[in-house]
């Protein structure tokens, strides 16, 4: 799950998130009636280059595209909401203390080399992922994990260093892909271009810079599975081009789709328009221990000038759901509660209560889209009297300053997330956590948030999270605008493209109809 | 001859440490470094701890610096820890690329230029001469992207004659290949043509002013001979340093070009490394441009001495 | 490169006059042309309205619609509105002290300071020579991204910092055009012949060698006028320029660029004033040229 706001020279900046998926519906692009027809091959037109196909590097929505079709993750996420189910292995289970965590695996599966998929092909990645010295994009995950070792040929243990309730989700990926210790070894440095996974197609070839292409895995372990002959990837950054090459026929499925583009492609009768609706959302956040926002009149004043709703519809075109609180409508986590939305009397009377006048530095990434935000936000405050001035700075310095508390007020994002667990605990909890960038500190939602992460119980679960909705309403340390629908475009032959959680596509599953 | 080319040489290792030092302490300083960039959205103390441990971000500057030198000067540019490629690698990949995009549009441009310079420095005034400064003044107000679109769209797009973006490679299809570099490189080759033309009349004409010119008219040669064989040798000097500078930025890659046509230059991965401040990255392409900038440069002033025999042999003032 | 000695000349070479008969040439001002006056207005008014902005009463620059994002023209809004709503007569007024600022003071820049240096390199060789090619090489090659960065993060996003960036990357190729003119010059006969007279060194670099790189170097300059405008267009659009909601014509370009198929307008009326600005420049200047230039073509 990504907490970036990326991009220097794409467009869609704000549309991406990476990693685990999210719950919600399917999309308008509709699979055609009749049952799956096996052949054809289809070409992915993906947001960004890559440079390996290791699953220590993967790490955004266009490398674990590829990465779902060349490797399996030990647990998958199934079902129209995203839930966890049996993927690599068949079933797990976690200790009574809740550090230990025990897999089964799924027999008879084997790598594209050959060689069987079993309990040490799982601690052989699993060890990769965790060990320092190969500087894992996942390092952050794999770092929380104590040891993992071989019960048997299809059992597999994995020790945490503290209880985590939702620790499967981390198998989903990277951590959980599984890649040939044989051809990991045998490949050293150069496996990264030469990917062998158990994944339903096999890699066939890569042009540097402009495709990979996968063959289907005539003895994938999935029966019935996948569908296609190939598949093709081909990294596109610029948006324009992008769209001109679906238009073209060059590609078949263009990821990552602007709000624009989607209102485009709704018109054209030869596209179709894939959505998923995740929990992720871009939102404004602000340093509750500096001045000015270490006052929470301050705070409130901002999220009662905000109107999200132009933002929405202006900028959004009304392709993105308003927030006003980390829960999305509809999500089961939701409690109802009351959160503070466009009110311009309240904002002045807040500004009252603020009692000084409200100017700060206002920091945003420099890209197109970040950019409108950030002068339609600034104009929206100007309205009720505060100023921001625009400070933008690449996302390195952006991300540098968050983490060093230098900031007053920024735009972020958070990627799609299942669990709320994954996304508020180390946004929030006081201590410990280098991403809580507002500083945030109350002990009553600390105290929730190590309930959600350590107790089992849904109900319980449900009312810990209550709490900390609750006191992120009231103390507003995030001002949230809108959720992060996930859209992907694609011609009319293309089916069952589902379930594009964070932007990632899942080839396993799609078909063409000619 | 042979200390002219030595000469050279020697200062080529100042103006590669120079560069390189440079480059590492301004990359350094920037805020953000790739460990926090490669921890990811979930980071912990202990992650990025760990990363900086394994990237050698907690040595001091100098320490790390002359310890790449150290590596480069053997052939060793390092493995970018973005991707666990090796520099050497990602370079050698894109080189290509950028050399075929570059050397495409230096013949485009100069098939434009030169004739066309040619022809409006002796009419200076005339109809063509007003039109081609008219193009030329045209093609410079316009941004490159603006181009690339509208190119995008006509040839593409509505003519349907050349791919929009990606690339073949060389090897795999010549005519696919040639074919995906058209529209880049023709974006690139616009701007240079007009910018050729100009800077080719403008020397024409005052060469063509020359009396020696004249001479040569009154012997009766044939103008042809006198525009290609008398006045196109002394009129080259600017275009020339100029094809010089474009030729070595172009080989550092043509970003805007790169990213709206989907082409794996190095233009693209020098920018994108910055980004990420992965530091090998950045210092191995820095120094790759270097020596490609002053090897190009010493071939542009070995030209001006053919050009013009007399430079060779200037000699310093006391 | 033409050689502006009389002296020399007359007594050097047997000349067949370009033509017996030949009327002497009309006075300058006729010369010019209506393009080059139409040309001259139209730098004048763009120059004028940018100086005068704040005393014009236009509408606030930075008063959004978002109702009337890429609007057409109106009472209210002569050119129209922007992708944001606000108005594009304005916008461009305002943005005019920025491309122009830019455009011609780091032109000036890095012509004045490139010049010296090409010109002391080419003319003194040796050494200074070997210093002088050395540090533009190096320049050249730096990556500009990675000092615009540093700039910006370190120093500021004012307007001047970025003339002065923008200016200093310039420098190089400056130095090396006027290097360039100034090895040649440095040969011909006319040089050696003031030197055998006795005139000081300095006294030939400014009365012999800089009168004849002008037209070269001032060609060349003209050239990075267009690209220096550019150049912060594209800077703008990465976030390095002066900050939004302030913005060049380029930015303004570059801004409108992704809603092309939406409003194009947004992007096409900054582009055309650019342009009509860069080729008035252009001509201008040429024809200036033409008439200091008195000397015909000899073919």
């Amino acid at each position: 799950m990504r907490k970036r706001t990326l991009g220097f020279l794409t467009a869609a900046a704000l549309t991406i998130a990476a990693a685990c998926g999210g719950g919600g519906g399917a999309g308008q692009g509709s699979t055609a009636s009749g049952p799956p027809r096996p052949g054809g091959s289809v070409t992915f037109g993906l947001r960004a280059d890559f440079l390996s196909l290791d699953p220590l590097v993967l790490n955004n929505d266009s490398d674990q595209s590829v990465g779902n079709g060349i490797y399996d993750p030990l647990i998958g996420r199934v079902g129209s909401k995203g839930e966890l189910g049996p993927w690599l292995a068949d079933s797990w289970e976690p200790s009574a203390d809740i550090r230990t965590w025990t897999l089964h695996l799924h027999p008879g599966v084997k790598f594209h080399d050959g060689t069987p998929f079993n309990a040490d092909a799982v601690v052989f990645n699993i060890q990769r992922q965790m060990d320092p010295r190969n500087q894992s994009r996942s390092l952050s995950d794999a770092i929380l994990i104590d040891s993992v070792k071989a019960v048997d040929d299809k059992t597999v243990a994995i020790a945490l260093k503290s209880p985590w309730i939702d620790f499967p989700q981390v198998l989903v990926a990277p951590v959980g892909l599984m890649a040939s210790p044989t051809a990991v070894r045998q490949s050293g440095a150069d496996y990264g271009k030469h990917p062998v996974g158990t994944g339903p197609f096999a890699f066939k070839e890569w042009v540097a810079g402009d495709h990979v292409t996968a063959t289907k895995n005539k003895d994938y372990w999935k029966q019935g599975y996948p569908y296609l002959d190939s598949v093709t990837w081909r990294p596109i950054p610029d948006q324009d081009a992008k769209y001109a090459s679906l238009k073209s026929g060059q590609i078949d499925v263009l990821q990552v789709a602007t709000a624009d583009q989607v209102v485009k492609a709704e018109k054209d009768s030869k596209l179709k328009v894939w959505k998923h609706a995740g929990a992720g959302g871009t939102y404004v956040m602000m340093n509750t221990k500096a001045a000015p926002f270490d006052d929470p009149n301050a705070r409130l004043a901002i999220s009662y000038a905000t109107d999200r709703k132009e933002i929405v519809q202006q900028i959004g075109r009304d392709k993105y759901p308003v927030a006003l609180g980390p829960f999305p409508p509809g999500s089961e986590w939701d409690t109802k509660v009351e959160a503070p939305d466009h009110n311009v009397d309240k904002a002045k009377a807040a500004l009252q209560a603020y009692g000084k006048p409200l100017s700060f530095k206002f920091n945003i990434v420099s890209d197109p889209i970040t950019r409108q935000y950030g002068q339609v936000l600034q104009a929206q405050w100007k309205k009720v009297g505060i100023n921001a001035e625009l400070v933008q700075m690449d996302q390195a310095t952006l991300i540098q300053s968050a983490l060093g508390k230098q900031f007053q007020l920024q735009i972020f994002q958070y990627g799609d997330w299942f669990d709320p667990d994954r996304f508020l605990f180390n946004a929030f909890i006081s201590k410990g956590s280098i991403v809580n960038y507002t500083a945030y500190t109350n002990p009553a939602v600390d105290a929730a948030l190590v309930k959600g992460r350590t107790i089992s119980d849904a109900a319980a679960r449900h009312a810990a999270y209550g709490v900390v909705q609750q006191a992120l309403a009231k103390d507003q340390p995030y001002v949230w605008l809108h959720y992060n629908t996930s859209y992907a475009i694609s011609n009319q032959r293309v089916q069952n493209l589902n379930t594009i959680y964070s932007s990632i596509t899942k080839p396993y599953q799609v078909w063409v109809s000619s | 001859m042979l200390t002219f080319v030595r000469g050279k040489v020697l200062h080529l290792v100042p103006v590669m440490f120079a560069v390189t030092c440079f480059s590492f302490l301004l990359t350094s300083l920037l805020p953000g470094d790739a460990a926090v960039v490669m921890a990811g959205p979930n980071a912990t103390a202990e992650s990025v701890a760990a990363l900086r441990s394994g990237l050698k971000l907690d040595q001091p500057l100098p320490v790390r610096y002359v310890d790449w030198l150290g590596k480069a000067v053997r052939g060793d540019l390092g493995t970018s820890p973005r991707s666990q490629t090796r520099v050497l690698e990602s370079i050698r990949e894109r080189l290509p690329i950028t050399l075929e995009l570059l050397l495409i549009a230096q013949v485009m441009g100069l098939l434009v230029a030169v004739p066309i310079g040619i022809a409006s420095a002796y009419r200076a005034g005339g109809i063509l001469d007003q039109a081609a400064s008219g193009a030329a003044f045209a093609v410079l107000a316009i941004p490159g992207f603006v181009v690339a679109i509208v190119l995008i769209y006509l040839f593409a797009v509505q003519m349907d004659l050349v791919p929009a973006t990606g690339y073949t490679p060389l090897l795999t299809n010549p005519l696919e290949n040639l074919r995906s570099f058209f529209l880049p490189a023709l974006t690139v080759a616009l701007g240079e043509a007009a910018a050729y033309t100009r800077l080719l009349r403008s020397d024409m004409i005052a060469t063509l002013q020359e009396d020696y010119i004249a001479m040569a008219r009154a012997k009766g040669l044939p103008t042809w001979h006198i525009l290609l064989r008398h006045a196109l040798k002394p009129s080259s000097f600017t275009l020339l340093t100029v094809l010089g500078i474009n030729i070595g930025r172009l080989l550092g890659g043509a970003l805007i070009v790169e990213t709206i046509f989907a082409l794996p230059g190095i233009g693209r991965l020098l920018v994108e490394a910055i980004y990420a401040r992965d530091l090998v990255v950045v210092q191995g392409v820095v120094a790759f441009v270097a020596v490609a900038f002053v090897l190009v440069n010493f071939g542009v002033d070995l030209l001006y001495a053919v050009l013009d025999p007399r430079i060779r042999h200037g000699r310093a003032l006391a | 490169m033409a050689a502006h000695s009389p002296d020399l000349t007359t007594e050097a070479i047997i000349v067949a006059p370009a033509a017996a008969g030949v009327d002497r040439p009309p006075r300058a001002w006729h010369r010019l042309g209506a393009s080059f006056w139409l040309s001259v207005a139209w730098l004048a008014l763009v120059t004028l309205v940018a100086v005068a902005a704040p005393a014009l009463h236009l509408a606030d620059p930075n008063l959004q619609d978002l109702t009337d994002r890429g609007g057409s023209a109106s009472p209210q809004h002569l050119l129209g509105t922007d992708g944001l709503g606000r108005d594009m007569l304005s916008r461009l007024a305002w943005g005019a002290r920025i491309s122009l600022t830019v455009g011609c003071a780091s032109t000036l820049l890095g012509m004045v300071v490139g010049t010296l240096l090409g010109m002391t390199a080419g003319y003194v060789r040796g050494r200074p020579e070997g210093v002088v090619v050395a540090t533009m090489d190096a320049l050249l090659a730096f990556p500009a991204l990675v000092l615009i960065l540093a700039v910006t993060t370190f120093i500021g996003h004012d307007i001047s910092i970025i003339v002065g960036v923008i200016g200093f990357l310039g420098i190089p190729a400056f130095a090396r055009v006027a290097r360039a003119n100034t090895l040649a010059l440095a040969q011909r006969e006319f040089v050696l012949a003031a030197r055998a007279m006795g005139a000081s060194e300095l006294r030939i670099i400014g009365l012999e060698i800089l009168p004849n790189i002008v037209a070269p170097v001032l060609t060349f300059g003209l050239l990075v006028v267009a690209v220096a405008m550019i150049a912060e267009g594209t800077l703008a659009f990465l976030g390095l320029s002066v900050p939004p909601p302030a913005a060049s014509w380029g930015a303004m370009v570059a801004e409108g660029r992704g809603d092309l198929d939406i409003w194009p307008q947004v992007s096409l009326i900054p582009a055309t004033v650019f342009f009509l600005t860069i080729f008035a420049l252009n001509l201008a200047a040429d024809r200036l040229r033409r008439v200091v230039e008195v000397r015909e073509s000899r073919i």
